[in-house]
């Protein structure tokens, strides 16, 4: 399929020829499922990962979201195959606009992995954080799952984050949950998770 | 049956120096934009600005934090006339934006970028445009300075 898009210029109404556009679809990365709420909701679950566990070597997610705590912004929490014990690591790297600050939650005290922001009811109205998550060789089963993140929004709250998790499982993931710590993710909240080969 | 995705839509390299690039006409086709930029000034050091659909008002917010090999700072403001999307200096940067959910009419648009200058620093931005319309242009501007000849910008549509 060719799809020439767009106009494209560069000040002055220069063309060039590098501005043609072509629409090749590689297969490579494509997309699994999208979830987009029309309502409240707490959990977000992608199942049935196993399925893609011979397709794909790694997943991507990307989302927009917020959630109606009492709060601007809060952490997006991961959990995998449904395991809400304390086997996760997370450390973050966070800008807020006035400071840089970075911290490590591990072992007794973390069960889930820190995966993003999400807006709050307190931020901007129609804020939405964003951010897009890698999770790397999800379907091994021989090596512990590490995730990494950029998210972050303003209005309300100002942030910028990179974040790592680590789940302590060497099992292949066949299901992604995301959760906040209070509240459910509210209308308009998206999330879409794709595959990567 | 997944869907394959991530759809080059516009690529640009600069034949001579200029100070800004502007996708037009952009589809609403997809959900997210992805911009890739590498390139260099002919002098100095700034911010990439970013606009959507033309709009110079106050519409827009970022906050970042920066890395320069000794220090770690960050910064923010609101009700700027644009958003920022990397730096770019005389030697090579890379920047690339994810703007998010560009073609969604119910939310303030918002974009991540990850920047980088092994000469200068590693940034990161989040910004926000304060406004629910989907993106239909963009445009890239360099304030008073030039991008160099050479400097490429990529533009891709992820579909979700």
């Amino acid at each position: 399929m060719i799809r020439s898009m767009v106009r494209s210029t560069i000040n002055n109404e220069q063309w060039y020829k590098s501005m043609l556009a072509g629409n090749v679809i590689t297969g490579d990365y494509e997309l699994i499922q999208t979830q987009i709420l029309t309502g409240t909701q707490a959990e977000i679950v992608f199942s049935n990962l196993g399925n893609f566990s011979t397709t794909y070597k790694h997943l991507q997610l990307r989302f927009s979201g917020r959630a109606n705590g009492s709060y601007t912004e809060t952490a997006l929490r991961s959990r995998f195959n449904a395991d809400a014990g304390n086997n996760y690591v997370k450390h973050f790297l966070l800008g807020d606009g006035s400071t840089v600050s970075s911290a490590l939650f591990e072992g007794t005290s973390s069960s889930n992995a820190l995966t993003g922001l999400v807006s709050g009811s307190l931020a901007t109205t129609n804020s939405f954080f964003a951010g897009y998550v890698d999770l790397l060789d999800f379907a091994s089963t021989t090596k512990n799952k590490t995730t990494r993140a950029l998210s972050g929004g303003t209005g309300g709250a100002n942030r910028i984050d990179l974040h790592s998790g680590l789940w302590m499982n060497t099992n292949a993931v066949t299901s992604w949950t995301l959760l906040v710590a209070s509240g459910s993710f509210i209308a308009g909240s998206r999330f879409s998770l794709y595959g990567i080969r | 049956m997944p869907t394959p995705t991530y759809t080059p839509l516009a690529n640009v390299t600069l034949g001579s120096a200029a100070t800004s690039v502007t996708f037009s006409s952009i589809p609403a086709t997809y959900r997210d934009l992805i911009v890739v930029h590498s390139g260099l000034l002919t002098s100095g050091g700034q911010e990439i600005r970013l606009r959507y659909n033309g709009d110079s008002g106050s519409s827009y917010s970022y906050v970042e934090m920066t890395g320069t090999g000794s220090s770690a700072t960050s910064s923010t403001s609101s009700s700027m006339t644009y958003a920022y999307g990397g730096l770019v200096y005389t030697t090579v940067a890379n920047s690339i934006v994810q703007i998010m959910d560009y073609s969604a009419t119910d939310k303030h648009k918002t974009g991540l970028t990850r920047s980088n200058n092994s000469a200068n620093n590693v940034v990161a931005f989040a910004h926000r445009w304060a406004n629910t319309a989907a993106i239909t242009s963009l445009e890239l501007s360099i304030g008073g300075n030039l991008w160099a000849a050479g400097a490429t910008f990529n533009l891709y549509g992820v579909i979700a």
